[in-house]
């Protein structure tokens, strides 16, 4: 194992890896930017460097000055946390290039897994189902994917995104007109109106496995996590087991995932995304080359902490088990964000005036916040994470509940209201939700 | 690098004022001449300190030294990239806060220069 190791993050994710470094007997060494100095992961530390002014691209993101932290503290390798520099290539090749051991995968598959299209190739390759659709078609051939796929389907501009050149077809009739309007739209908005199809999965699940590999092609999986609790493409709550998933299709899942492992040689902790669609297909979606900030929901059904066993693999160690990860209970976590539901969950810094964390069995809060913390505008509003556990899903439900109720915030707006109004609506206690569900849903949270 | 007026650390009270973190980032941006004059000179990066441009040779400055606008000063070497720190002002070196080959933190004061002129240019 190593001595000393450089947590390059901030917020309640540095304060997990720290903890874990601690735990497995390891230094920590703490960087932050001026607008956190005296902050709490800067305490736990053993040691505090501060590495630039508070704009995150002249602190965090600074590849020279976190890597120097390192290098004048002394460290042995990097834990990149999430965001910031965790998925960024050429951080991991600075770190090879300066002795530090980079705490994740290596640079050229971060930096494959990184280009989405590549990505989908290379794991349609090892064997992952993407989402049925075609390469730019002219409109017959468009037409007879259609009536192969099966409608809905959606037009995409091949140059584009944002929605421009896109249209959603649900007859046959439709196709023709849809497809000539699209590619004009496409042609004015990016100069190319080449047109592509694919298949619209709807009511659509946000559903995603963890993987630990090491170097000996040992794979672990940790089961699914189902995140289609979202808004905005950020997710809210998630949980594990899925609701959604049949143990048949879950193993499924796990063994394509893992035989997608060995396939591309991926190393240390990954997460593969995938959409799943009412009839139980699944379709692979992106592999996310890092720790995840849902990865506790694993862990507490698991038992198994992530952190710890991605520290041990970057120092050369080996998976204790392989194969999938025994589980018991259910878990669902509950992001708190410093953010005004009643106007479209614009963040709102501020100062935490009060903060009474909620107590008790099966309850974890992972945060980086106390009574008198700025949060700053200058990153995400993230004030903390809780994950609850318990026997069964419809437990857990409660118990989130009452943690969410006992918790004491005051001085800026949250989202645990809308959390809870979420939790215990009908439509999450039964189960049967999609990635719409914020859509479809009015919440008294959010007003109208 | 940016030049104001903030108190000298000397002449700051025993018991610091008491400011949020908003404030202190505020008060960060802001660099550094006390009223006595002295302009401190604090490290832009986080790297190892260097007072020479090689093992051996002279350093590049030493104190009572004076020094021009734009003079070298020392060198922080990141990523065994080395980037030279200059003066802003043209003065006499009163301090230097660092040992050779030494690691400093962003906004970790490096020298303290009296400028020759009675005014540093860049507060007028």
């Amino acid at each position: 194992m190593f001595s000393r190791v450089l947590v390059a993050n901030r917020g309640e994710i540095a304060v997990r890896v720290i903890r874990a470094l601690h735990e497995l007997g390891v230094e920590a060494v703490a960087v932050y930017s001026t607008a956190d100095a005296g902050t709490l992961h800067t305490r736990l530390a053993d040691r505090s460097v501060c590495i630039g002014p508070p704009s995150a691209t002249e602190s965090y993101l600074n590849i020279a000055s976190v890597v120097a932290a390192g290098e004048t503290t002394g460290c042995e390798a990097v834990h990149p946390g999430y965001g910031f520099l965790a998925e960024n290539p050429d951080f991991v090749k600075a770190c090879e290039e300066n002795d530090l051991i980079f705490v994740g995968p290596d640079a050229d598959v971060m930096a494959r897994m990184g280009d989405k299209v590549e990505a989908k190739r290379e794991l349609a390759d090892a064997g992952l189902p993407l989402v049925p659709g075609t390469e730019a078609v002219g409109v017959d051939e468009a037409r007879a994917a259609a009536a192969e796929i099966g409608f809905p389907v959606l037009l995409k501009a091949s140059a584009g995104g944002g929605g421009k050149g896109m249209r959603l077809v649900e007859r046959a009739d439709d196709l023709e007109d849809a497809f000539e309007r699209a590619g004009a739209e496409a042609l004015a908005a990016f100069g190319d109106g080449t047109l592509y199809l694919e298949k619209l999965i709807t009511p659509a699940r946000h559903v995603e496995i963890q993987v630990l590999c090491d170097a000996d092609g040992g794979v672990l999986t940790l089961g699914e996590r189902e995140c289609s609790i979202q808004r905005r493409h950020q997710k809210l709550i998630e949980e594990s087991p899925s609701p959604a998933l049949d143990d048949s299709t879950r193993e499924a899942m796990e063994s394509a995932v893992a035989r997608a492992c060995h396939a591309i040689s991926y190393l240390n902790a990954g997460t593969f995304e995938f959409l799943l669609a009412p009839d139980g297909s699944y379709y692979f979606i992106e592999l996310n080359a890092r720790l995840q900030v849902e990865h506790p929901v694993s862990e507490l059904v698991t038992g198994i902490d992530i952190v710890r066993e991605q520290l041990k693999l970057a120092a050369g160690e080996q998976l204790h088990e392989t194969g999938r990860a025994p589980r018991r209970g259910h878990a669902i976590e509950v992001r708190l964000n410093a953010e005004d539901p009643a106007r479209g969950f614009r963040p709102a810094p501020g100062v935490i005036e009060r903060f009474r964390p909620p107590l008790g069995p099966g309850i974890r809060l992972d945060t980086h916040v106390e009574e008198g913390s700025v949060i700053s505008p200058y990153y995400d509003s993230l004030i903390g994470k809780l994950i609850v556990w318990d026997e069964d899903r419809d437990s857990t439900i409660e118990r989130a509940l009452g943690a969410l109720g006992e918790l004491e915030l005051r001085g800026v707006p949250t989202t645990r209201d809308a959390a809870m109004e979420i939790l215990a609506s009908d439509a999450f206690r039964s189960g049967q939700y999609s990635t719409s569900f914020l859509d479809e849903t009015q919440l008294a949270a959010v007003g109208s | 690098m940016r030049v104001s007026v903030r108190r000298t650390e000397e002449r700051e009270p025993a018991a610091a004022p008491t400011e949020s973190p908003l404030a202190a980032l505020e008060d960060a941006e802001l660099a550094p001449v006390a009223p006595n004059g002295i302009v401190r000179v604090e490290a832009p990066m986080v790297g190892t300190f260097y007072r020479a441009p090689q093992p051996g040779a002279p350093p590049f400055v030493e104190e009572g030294q004076p020094v021009g606008a734009g003079q070298t000063l020392c060198i922080l070497e990141a990523m065994k990239l080395m980037n030279e720190v200059k003066a802003d002002v043209e003065g006499i070196v009163r301090g230097i806060h660092v040992e050779n080959a030494a690691p400093v933190e962003f906004g970790q004061l490096l020298f303290e220069l009296e400028p020759l002129t009675a005014r540093p240019l860049d507060a007028l």
